[in-house]
């Protein structure tokens, strides 16, 4: 099935409002978009409508902001997903959009081609230089890189996230989705696995579908969790698992070539309710709680062969340097096995971070307590503003290297 | 309507840790000849040295080439002639004319050829008097103006301290473009290529007084197809870099690195002179701080800039990798100009060391420009290096210095060091 395809696409933009209403507002993608013409028909008769009637708030908002689509919509040449005319990059997946634009929907004469204004490049993501139209930053010389390869994702001065493609890959598979509403916080990290073709559609997909989900339990959303006490918690780790599903759909539903071969991706996700906060997990990308006068807690449990060695008694050291030491056992994707995420969750007593991250970061740092002060030193060099810090640190794993796609989703508890 | 390009020759891949990146970039003009907005204003100063050594059939002879030269000058251009000894004197417009400089016709033709006829030799020789007159002359021209000058001396610069020419040379930078050419052998080489370095312009040596006519013709010539006034080279790195040096290396060998001028705080300028149709092409060496295999960067840019208008830009990147292949390559095109730049030093160093009586250290010099000549293909150099010296081994740089040799034939060989040849494909 196709049509859960008709999602919100929240998409990361760069200046959230900070007081959101009271309906779910995940940031919204800055265009709106089907993937291809028959899901939008399709979507009524979908069972997974249930689902997408949640977007639907969101939906709107996006639609408001934009009034063109359709139309003048061109496809991407890679994963097929349709994009503004005039789009130089993929929205989806951020390849090239050189080709022609649909025939049928050339609008000649709507004025569509005529204002493709020199679309003003964003400031360097390095340093927040000026990017000239050669292509590199006019400050540090870093070239230009495109949304997908590096996006940033700001609720709130205490939460925020960035996605980064780090040095070595050539494609940013990771995703990061993050958002706030009603007073509750959800943050998700998906990694796609590069093995697979697409797999940087399928992690975009995963975790905006997951944060639509998660966002739909705050008070006044659509699935609100309204319970108290143990069985909030329940509820809570039950939408968790929820959200992976739709997650799961998501990846599931993204258009590929290669049928022995599905584009897959890691789920991390976490809700933040008051001090509640609840983690669920399938795959490698971990979630950390980082309490300022505390150790440092792991909340997720790797779906990994080298967790499975360690689970068998076998030394980490022994695992370290095997070709296999960076396979994953579960994942989210058609090929995936049974989905079963790990859940965990804390009650927030102290000021701290939670951090969420892809191994593009903990492969630097797998020490907790480590990671612990290396956050902590980042943000007081930013004064504790998170996506400020979540790009400091994408640029540490950068100076360490950069060998995998790096994302990090930070938000500040405790008060 | 002129146009420029860029071209760049190098290897951006850098092992890990490493830092300088260079590059060589070939700026090229085309449709020079055909001036931007109608035909554009422009000013001819020439300089003939009329010190007492000039006497004689030199001086006859440089007469003559002045006279020749007029007619090369177009009519309508701005014009006068100045005769240089320890003083400067304006020989044409006459002292007593009411303007300095008048343009070009039939009639101030015919009359500026009579004044020059009219010159006698006599006196020391101060060169530095003599361009602070043509900077006076051409500095009375409208902004815009295209200022060119020739100097032509056959003596040494013996009548004023040496940092007085210097001084003056730095002061008219960017002022005006002259070409310099010393005939016989008693000038001083190094004499005439600070001028012409410092000035924009070439430098030759005029071995026989029955030379400098076609000499004059062919530099006027050129100088009238120079239709772009005055380009600037700049050079952007990034944050954090450090530009370790810009030289011309094509046509000939110029340091540019000490005529930097501040653009802004990434940018330098170096002022290039006017350009007609033709390639020049620059040795760019930066040094940026070393990040990850797999990191891209971009090193410079390289632009060519008239007025306030980029024309053309060339891109010199740096990428890591951990690929030997790839990082271990020299750029042919570095690695030549590399060659060429050390031919130049081992050329000057060896006929210093000559003349100072150091024979060992000027075989050795001179041994190692034999073989770099022959490395980099520069056969003029292995010509006139042979006038010098017997070659041994040319491959080993192994040669005897002459006994007896030309002393033309080694103000030749100083002369013709910092012209390259091209790389070959
Ligand atoms: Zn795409
Ligand atoms: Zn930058």
């Amino acid at each position: 099935m196709v049509t859960e395809t008709t999602d919100p696409d929240p998409r990361p933009v760069h200046d959230e409002q900070e007081d959101p209403p009271t309906v779910p507002t995940a940031p919204v993608r800055s265009a709106t978009h089907d993937r291809d013409a028959s899901s939008s028909a399709a979507d009524d008769a979908d069972p997974g409508g249930a689902e997408g009637s949640g977007d639907s708030g969101a939906d709107g908002d996006a639609e408001g902001t934009e009034g063109t689509e359709d139309a003048a919509d061109v496809v991407c040449p890679r994963c097929g997903a349709a994009g503004a005319a005039g789009s130089r990059f993929c929205e989806e997946c951020g390849a090239p959009i050189d080709g022609e634009p649909d025939p049928a929907a050339q609008p000649d004469g709507t004025g569509a081609a005529d204002e493709l204004p020199e679309t003003p490049s964003r400031p360097c993501v390095r340093c927040g230089g000026r990017v000239a139209d050669d292509g590199y930053c006019e400050e540090c010389g870093a070239p230009a890189v495109s949304e997908r390869d590096h996006f940033e994702v700001t609720a709130s001065p205490t939460v925020g996230g960035v996605c980064d493609r780090g040095v070595v890959h050539a494609r940013n598979e990771d995703a990061l989705a993050l958002g706030e509403a009603g007073g509750v916080v959800a943050l998700v990290v998906c990694d796609g696995v590069s093995s697979a073709p697409a797999s940087d559609a399928a992690s975009l997909a995963a975790s905006e579908a997951a944060l639509a989900t998660l966002l739909g339990g705050a008070p006044g959303g659509e699935r609100e969790v309204d319970a108290e006490g143990a069985a909030r918690t329940s509820a809570w780790a039950a939408l968790l698992t929820e959200a992976a599903e739709r997650a799961n759909e998501a990846v599931v539903a993204v258009p590929t070539t290669h049928v022995d071969d599905a584009p897959s991706c890691t789920y991390v996700a976490a809700v933040v309710d008051g001090a509640r906060v609840v983690v669920a997990s399938v795959g490698d990308s971990r979630a950390y709680w980082l309490p300022d006068r505390a150790r440092a807690v792991r909340l997720t449990v790797d779906d990994s062969w080298a967790q499975e060695m360690a689970e068998m008694g076998v030394h980490v050291s022994q695992v370290r340097g095997s070709a296999h030491a960076h396979a994953i056992t579960r994942w989210l994707g058609a090929d995936a096995p049974e989905l079963r995420p790990r859940h965990d969750t804390v009650t927030v007593a102290e000021r701290g971070w939670l951090l969420l991250c892809s191994d593009g970061l903990w492969n630097y740092c797998e020490d907790a307590d480590e990671l612990g002060s290396l956050v902590r030193r980042h943000a007081a060099e930013h004064d504790g503003d998170a996506t400020a810090t979540a790009r400091a640190l994408v640029e540490w794993a950068n100076a360490q290297g950069g060998r995998d796609n790096v994302t990090v989703a930070l938000a500040r508890l405790g008060g | 309507m002129a146009q420029f390009t860029a071209e760049v020759f190098q290897n951006e891949f850098l092992a890990e840790g490493s830092t300088d990146v260079h590059a060589i970039v070939r700026m090229t003009a085309t449709g020079a000849g055909t001036p931007e907005a109608g035909p554009i204003d422009a000013g001819e100063v020439i300089m003939i040295d009329t010190s007492g050594s000039m006497a004689g059939a030199s001086f006859a002879a440089a007469q003559h080439a002045a006279q020749v030269a007029l007619d090369v000058i177009e009519d309508g251009t701005w014009f006068a002639i100045v005769g240089g000894s320890h003083v400067a004197n304006r020989v044409f417009p006459y002292p007593n004319a009411p303007s300095s400089m008048v343009r070009m016709e039939p009639a101030a033709r015919a009359e500026a050829k009579r004044a020059i006829g009219m010159m006698r030799a006599g006196g020391g020789t101060a060169m530095s008097t003599w361009l602070q007159l043509a900077d006076q002359l051409l500095g009375l021209l409208p902004p815009g103006t295209k200022r060119h000058a020739i100097l032509l001396t056959d003596g040494k610069n013996e009548s004023e301290p040496k940092h007085h020419l210097t001084a003056t040379l730095e002061r008219l930078q960017g002022r005006f473009r002259c070409d310099a050419r010393g005939v016989g052998s008693r000038y001083e080489v190094a004499e005439v290529r600070e001028i012409a370095s410092a000035l924009l312009g070439s430098d030759e040596l005029i071995r026989d007084p029955s030379q400098i006519a076609d000499s004059f013709r062919q530099m006027l010539g050129e100088s009238m197809a120079r239709g772009i006034p005055e380009a600037q080279l700049r050079v952007w790195t990034p944050q954090g870099a450090q530009l370790l040096f810009v030289r011309q290396v094509s046509p000939k060998l110029d340091d540019l690195t000490p005529r930097r001028t501040v653009v802004n705080p990434l940018t330098a300028g170096f002022p290039t002179g006017s350009w007609g149709d033709e390639s020049r092409e620059y040795h760019v060496a930066v040094r940026v701080p070393s990040k990850p295999v797999g990191s891209e960067q971009l090193a410079a840019r390289v632009q060519i800039v008239t007025g306030d208008q980029v024309r053309a830009s060339g891109l010199v990147k740096a990428m890591w990798s951990s690929d030997a292949n790839l990082t271990a390559r020299i750029s042919p095109e570095v690695a030549h100009y590399t060659g060429q730049a050390e031919l130049a030093e081992a050329i000057q160093q060896g006929l210093a060391a000559k003349a100072a009586g150091d024979e060992a250290t000027a075989t050795v010099k001179l041994g190692r420009a034999v073989q770099l000549a022959r490395e980099t293909g520069n056969e003029e150099a292995t010509t006139r290096l042979r006038k010098v010296v017997d070659i041994e081994n040319e491959e080993q740089g192994t040669v005897r210095l002459k006994r007896h040799t030309d002393r033309l034939d080694e103000m030749a060989l100083d002369t013709v060091s910092t012209k390259t040849t091209r790389v070959r494909r």
